[in-house]
């Protein structure tokens, strides 16, 4: 069953002296349970907006226009007050920067504590919740994980403890906004592990956002490449990252493992790249958003906007060359 | 000196550098910066060195020895042939025309309210070069090198992209015609359409000018491209030098070896 349901998500933000800029231009994505969804774009592409538009998070004066779904029910029109209390209950939220999130002068089962108790536990019982939720991050021994504070705490687990405050409202959704983004690749690693046994044990669903492609591979089940606000191509991981649909997809692939392919042995073998760059929030156009850039283009690709198309087993993608 | 000495961009003999006590508390409650501990490495003219480490392995401690943030303990550093940590007052200046960097952040480091025009002839100030005159056309032409139109020239580094900034460091960079260029980072915050696009721009400029580069990353994510030998740094040292086509195919140091894996 459908866990959750964005449907046609826009938000546009007005700004003082500037055109109004279009975070999301029409984003459309549904999440299982338990299910692993790696959403993959560059930075501008929306990402974060979709992020808090899913936690519930108020988007300062934007005008948001779109549906969201929980569990079959409407729940009501994106960024009112009826989506943040649902928010509030089911997604929570974890950013790229823990720092963020912890108060420095509280020691880890203190600041696990006002989360714990926010959430309706009693007394007695928090003690045993703040020591489980440490062991589901594995901060381990807790009893002493306990006691620290924020600075004695090395990056990876800083932000393990701020996945733990995640979870204690016991969430059905975490969406996890970049981060390991500034994590080395081994931390992260174990950062990826946690998240695929919290999906094993708890059924989680899982939202990570990354500008990464080459992380995700054998962490999440399908692939949501967002662009210029909108998802253009969703399909299983494999899929998109070996046989991708959409041009775009495939010219970013082929960046990345040109990047990681090391065997020609001519110094001057230059990396694929995609020319040009993607359009920003304050740009409006009628067609396809990646057609300036795109080597398969047609004429109509400038006008007429890509409509959504359903391929057999390999996903969705946005583009001329798949609609009927 | 030597035929062969002749052609060295850089040089680096037995560095070693330690922080002070004081700092080093304060260091480590941090992630632990590593000292230097007999570094030695050469750089011959229009090649590229690029070293490779993880945080904390003592790259960026390294290129502070070498733009003269800070001083070694002991060692030398020959900058196109010139010794740099003996040099004082105008030799030192002119040895420092010939290295210039590109740092990971170059929006920290431009002013944004400066133009492009004044950030990139700025270095050209600095050092005195030309008049008025071939300053501007200075600029126009490593403008045009590094991929921007000349209506660029008006903007304030605000207002561009991640990449086009970049664009602009590197052009400021080249403006004062270096031997040297220190690539500090300068793909690692960027996407990755437009990191390739400047990895492959930072080819083209190295064969059109000839200008050797020392590159830093943290990982080799698109490192073979760029290099004509790679230097692994773990804790302070050089642990792996080499060939780049030997380190990718015939990694020997356990560091190496862990650094290639991530990668996949
Ligand atoms: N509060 C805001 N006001 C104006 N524009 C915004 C605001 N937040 C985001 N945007 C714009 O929306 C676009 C998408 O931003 P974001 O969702 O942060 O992308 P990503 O997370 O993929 O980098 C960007 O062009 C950004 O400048
Ligand atoms: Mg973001």
């Amino acid at each position: 069953m459908a866990l959750l349901t964005a449907e046609n998500i826009q938000v546009t933000f007005q700004t003082r002296d500037h055109a109004p800029s279009h975070a999301l231009r029409g984003a459309s994505l549904t999440i299982q349970a338990g299910e692993i969804i790696a959403i993959l774009g560059e930075s501008g592409s929306g990402k974060s907006t979709f992020a808090k538009v899913l936690a519930g998070a108020r988007l300062g004066g934007a005008q948001c226009v779109g549906t969201l779904r929980f569990k079959g029910g409407q729940w009501g029109s994106v960024g009112s007050r009826s989506s943040a209390d649902v928010g509030a209950r089911g997604i929570a939220m974890i950013g790229q920067q823990a720092s963020l999130v912890l108060n420095p002068f509280l020691r880890a089962r203190t600041q696990l504590a006002e989360f714990v108790q926010a959430h309706g536990v009693t007394r007695q019982q928090i003690a045993g919740r703040v020591h489980e939720l440490l062991e589901v991050v594995r901060l381990r021994p807790a009893e002493r994980y306990a006691a620290k504070y924020p600075h004695q705490l090395s990056g990876g687990e800083k932000q393990r403890l701020s996945i733990a405050m995640a979870l204690a409202c016991g969430p059905e959704i975490v969406v996890c906004d970049e981060v390991t983004s500034s994590l080395d690749t081994v931390t992260e690693a174990e950062i990826l592990e946690l998240f695929s046994s919290l999906r094993a044990e708890r059924r989680v669903s899982v939202l990570w956002i990354t500008h990464n492609p080459l992380r995700v591979r054998n962490f999440a089940d399908r692939v949501a490449v967002m662009y210029a606000g909108r998802f253009i191509e969703i399909g299983p991981t494999a899929n998109v990252l070996d046989s991708p649909l959409h041009p775009y997809v495939a010219e970013l692939m082929r960046c990345a493992k040109s990047g990681i392919s090391v065997h020609e042995d001519r110094k001057g073998a230059r990396l694929a790249s995609i020319p040009g760059a993607a359009p920003d929030a304050f740009e409006s156009f009628a067609g396809c958003s990646f057609a300036p850039r795109c080597a398969e283009k047609r004429d109509t690709c400038a006008q007429k906007a890509p409509e959504n198309a359903s391929t057999e087993g390999r996903g969705e993608v946005e583009c001329v060359l798949y609609e009927r | 000196m030597s035929v062969e000495a002749a052609a060295l961009a850089l040089r680096v003999s037995n560095l070693n550098f330690q922080y002070k006590k004081r700092l080093t508390g304060k260091i480590a409650g941090i992630g632990a910066a590593a000292g230097l501990a007999d570094i030695s490495f050469e750089i011959r003219a229009g090649e590229t060195l690029s070293i490779v480490g993880k945080s904390g392995s003592g790259k960026s401690t390294l290129v502070k020895c070498i733009v003269g943030l800070v001083r070694p303990d002991s060692g030398d550093i020959f900058i196109a042939r010139m010794d740099y940590l003996h040099a004082a007052g105008p030799a030192r200046k002119a040895i420092r025309r010939k290295v210039q960097a590109v740092f990971q952040d170059s929006a920290s480091s431009l002013s944004p309210r400066m133009t492009v025009e004044e950030i990139i002839s700025e270095p050209l100030a600095i050092h005195r070069v030309g008049n008025a005159q071939s300053r501007r056309e200075r600029t126009r032409s490593v403008v045009d090198a590094v991929g921007l139109p000349y209506s660029f020239l008006t903007r304030r580094s605000a207002e561009l992209s991640g990449g086009q900034r970049q664009r602009v460091a590197i052009a400021r960079a080249l403006s004062v015609e270096p031997e040297l260029l220190i690539l500090d980072e300068p793909l690692t915050a960027l996407d990755l359409s437009i990191k390739a696009q400047l990895s492959n721009l930072l080819a083209e400029l190295q064969e059109q000018f000839g200008v050797a580069y020392l590159h830093i990353s943290h990982d080799l994510f698109g490192v073979a491209a760029l290099s004509d030998r790679v230097a692994v740094m773990h804790g302070g040292r050089i642990v792996e030098n080499a060939d780049r086509t030997a380190l990718f195919t015939n990694p020997v140091h356990l560091e190496t070896r862990s650094l290639l894996a991530e990668m996949l």
